[in-house]
């Protein structure tokens, strides 16, 4: 069925990103917006805007009814979730489909049966897909589970059952010391989620995060678009990605996304999505769990291979047969992304708010800039911090991170504190530039990623440019203007 | 003249020899370092050095970004240093909503434990006492917004 009009039940940057494919295969849009969202590009780029009004996310963009009720109203004949908000809802996608409309993405099904992290790893056994060596059985005993951990190989970890964040996780690198670290491990697990059932696994150690698109059609086929690594991460949030994977043998490669599509294919699945594995310095990989939805970091795979991942989107959920053989699909040169975020990485990372003044523009070719904001946006606390991506391509790794430091001079970002210096830092840290990336990689360098003292001389130019070209008047923290005397000196060229 | 600069919220000295409209010449990090303004374009200024070497950043509202680095400058004053958010500290470090309120007025507390916690951008913050002492005040209830900087709580 011929999609014409798409509702997008989502807002900044992948609003933006829906709207553009959209418009690129002639596709009217419908945006949805909260109050205090009323002036972000997202509402005005579509051809038709709603206010969801205002109040928690519930009762906006995860508004179910208010958002079915919208979509009834404009005639849409689809809805994209985006991700996050209602993305991976099983029971929203059910909704939209009861109510004759097109979920642009897999089906609730694959949804439900991915959504279970557990789950999801009992599913894809059967297709012969490697697991993190481990126990997950309801056996708590001390001795039991010493056991278990000597079967599995030291070092492991043990992990709270049930919930996440670190929290009733213990890493143990000898059998001397595992029944200490699983009383802890229980005592914490049973004070945050009220239940101390712990499951232990292999800590496999320098993990890297690989992770591979997959896209499927309701026709039978089932690709994929090669690997993604994501492992420069921070309290388990990606900061930079990138593809190819660095120091990854062709076999590996070959071999990680062959398992990605068995699983696509074994669980028939439909739309766009995401498999992420965990390797271990060895390159022995193991199934971590899928993602049913485009990701943030899609546009790497974008650069690289040349399609529109969106576009696939809208095709597949049109019901078109993908005019595609795997062969096709084809990795050219290299691509990193940046998540340019609203956040104070010299202070504890904590987020930070303001107007942005000025974005700024990336002038180099082949750098995209992937943005829900525009200038004199403000960023308050309602929202995820993310302010943009800034992705570059080029030939050749190091000339990527080339072209991505010159952009980060250029998207400035000016009037809030974001992390791009911090993001610079990174970049041109030698383990990143050799490629020796994992996810530890900021916690274990966080001392060589400390910013330089205000006194450097490396600031000489900064003065400098200070003193010449200031602007004619700076705005303190309490909002009041003050004159700079040295650039109210007449005869200033410009 | 030396001047004070606010740069990156430190506050640095700078001894300038002399200024015009297009050059500057001034002391800084142990050596004398001069530039002329070779070209200034909306945001972009491009100046160069008495090596002939040529730099191009960019100045927007307080923010110098350019050669791979930040730089927020301003002239410092006093009352322009911003005070640094204090973590762990009573006050609010970031502006965002009080989630849950663990004490009560009165309550005896120890160095270390949560008196609140602060939720902003889907983060939770633990704001805990930096001393043993008793609850004087909690100044927000579950609910309440705060601002970045305000004090949630007092300990006597």
């Amino acid at each position: 069925m011929k999609i014409k009009k798409i509702l997008i039940a989502n807002r900044g940057e992948i609003a933006v990103r829906v709207i553009k494919s959209a418009r690129a295969m002639g596709i009217k849009t419908v945006a949805l917006y909260a109050d205090d969202d009323a002036k972000l590009p997202h509402v005005w780029m579509a051809d038709e805007a709603h206010c969801l009004g205002t109040g928690t996310l519930k009762e906006t963009y995860l508004n179910q009814a208010k958002i079915l009720e919208v979509a009834k109203n404009t005639k849409a004949d689809a809805i994209h979730p985006g991700y996050g908000f209602l993305s991976e809802n099983a029971g929203f996608c059910e909704a939209v489909e009861k109510a004759g409309l097109i979920f642009i993405g897999p089906t609730a099904e694959a949804i439900r049966l991915m959504g279970d992290k557990i789950g999801s790893k009992i599913a894809v056994e059967k297709y012969n897909v490697p697991m993190i060596p481990g126990y997950h059985g309801s056996n708590q005993d001390g001795a039991f589970l010493s056991g278990e951990a000597k079967r599995i190989g030291f070092p492991v970890l043990i992990k709270a059952s049930a919930g996440g964040g670190g929290k009733g996780m213990r890493i143990v690198h000898a059998e001397s010391e595992f029944l200490e670290a699983l009383a802890s491990a229980k005592s914490e697990a049973a004070k945050a989620f009220s239940n101390d059932a712990v499951l232990i696994e292999k800590y496999v150690t320098e993990p890297r995060h690989i992770e591979v698109q997959v896209m499927s059609d309701t026709h039978g086929q089932h690709f994929h678009l090669f690997e993604r690594e994501c492992s420069i991460q921070r309290r388990y949030q990606k900061v930079i990605e990138e593809t190819p994977a660095p120091r990854l043998s062709i076999e590996t490669q070959k071999a990680i996304c062959q398992t990605a599509v068995e699983i696509a294919k074994g669980i028939n699945y439909r739309g766009a999505g995401t498999v992420e594995f965990i390797m271990g310095a060895d390159q022995k990989f193991y199934f971590l769990e899928m993602n049913t939805r485009l990701q943030v970091e899609h546009p790497i795979t974008e650069m690289v291979t040349g399609f529109d991942l969106v576009g696939l989107q809208i095709q597949v959920a049109s019901g078109e047969k993908l005019n595609l053989k795997q062969s096709d699909i084809r990795q050219n040169g290299h691509a990193i992304e940046c998540r340019i975020c609203a956040e104070d990485p010299d202070n504890g990372f904590l987020p930070t708010v303001g107007t942005i003044k000025k974005i700024g523009t990336a002038t180099l070719k082949d750098v995209r800039l992937d943005c829900g904001y525009v200038d004199g946006s403000v960023v308050g606390v309602n929202y995820d911090p993310m302010l943009a991506k800034l992705i570059a391509w080029a030939p050749t790794r190091e000339e990527a991170i080339n072209k991505m430091l010159v952009a980060l001079d250029e998207v400035v970002f000016a009037g809030l504190k974001s992390n791009r210096d911090y993001l610079r830092r990174l970049l041109r840290h030698s383990d990143f530039k050799a490629g020796k990336t994992h996810t530890h990689f900021i916690p274990d360098h966080s001392e060589s990623l400390k910013p330089l003292p205000a006194d450097s001389k490396e600031f000489a130019v900064h003065v400098a440019a200070y003193l010449l070209a200031g602007t004619k008047t700076s705005v303190s923290s309490e909002g009041v203007a003050k004159k700079n005397p040295w650039t109210s000196l007449s005869g200033l060229r410009n | 003249m030396k001047r004070n600069l606010l740069l990156n919220q430190t506050v640095v000295s700078v001894n300038v020899g002399m200024i015009n409209a297009e050059k500057v010449s001034f002391e800084w990090a142990g050596s004398t370092h001069s530039f002329e303004l070779i070209q200034r374009s909306g945001d972009t200024v491009v100046l160069r050095d008495a090596h002939g070497v040529q730099h191009r950043l960019q100045v927007t509202s307080g923010l110098v970004s350019g050669c791979g680095l930040d730089a927020e400058i301003t002239d410092a004053t006093a009352g322009s240093k911003k005070k640094p958010a204090v973590l762990g500290g009573l006050n609010a470090p970031m502006p965002g909503k009080v989630f849950k309120v663990l004490v009560k007025t009165g309550e005896p507390v120890t160095k270390g434990q949560t008196l609140l916690v602060l939720e902003a951008m889907k983060m939770e913050h633990a704001i805990k006492a930096d001393k043993d002492g008793k609850v004087r005040k909690i100044l927000f209830q579950e609910g309440d917004l705060v601002q970045g900087g305000m004090t949630l709580a007092e300990l006597e």
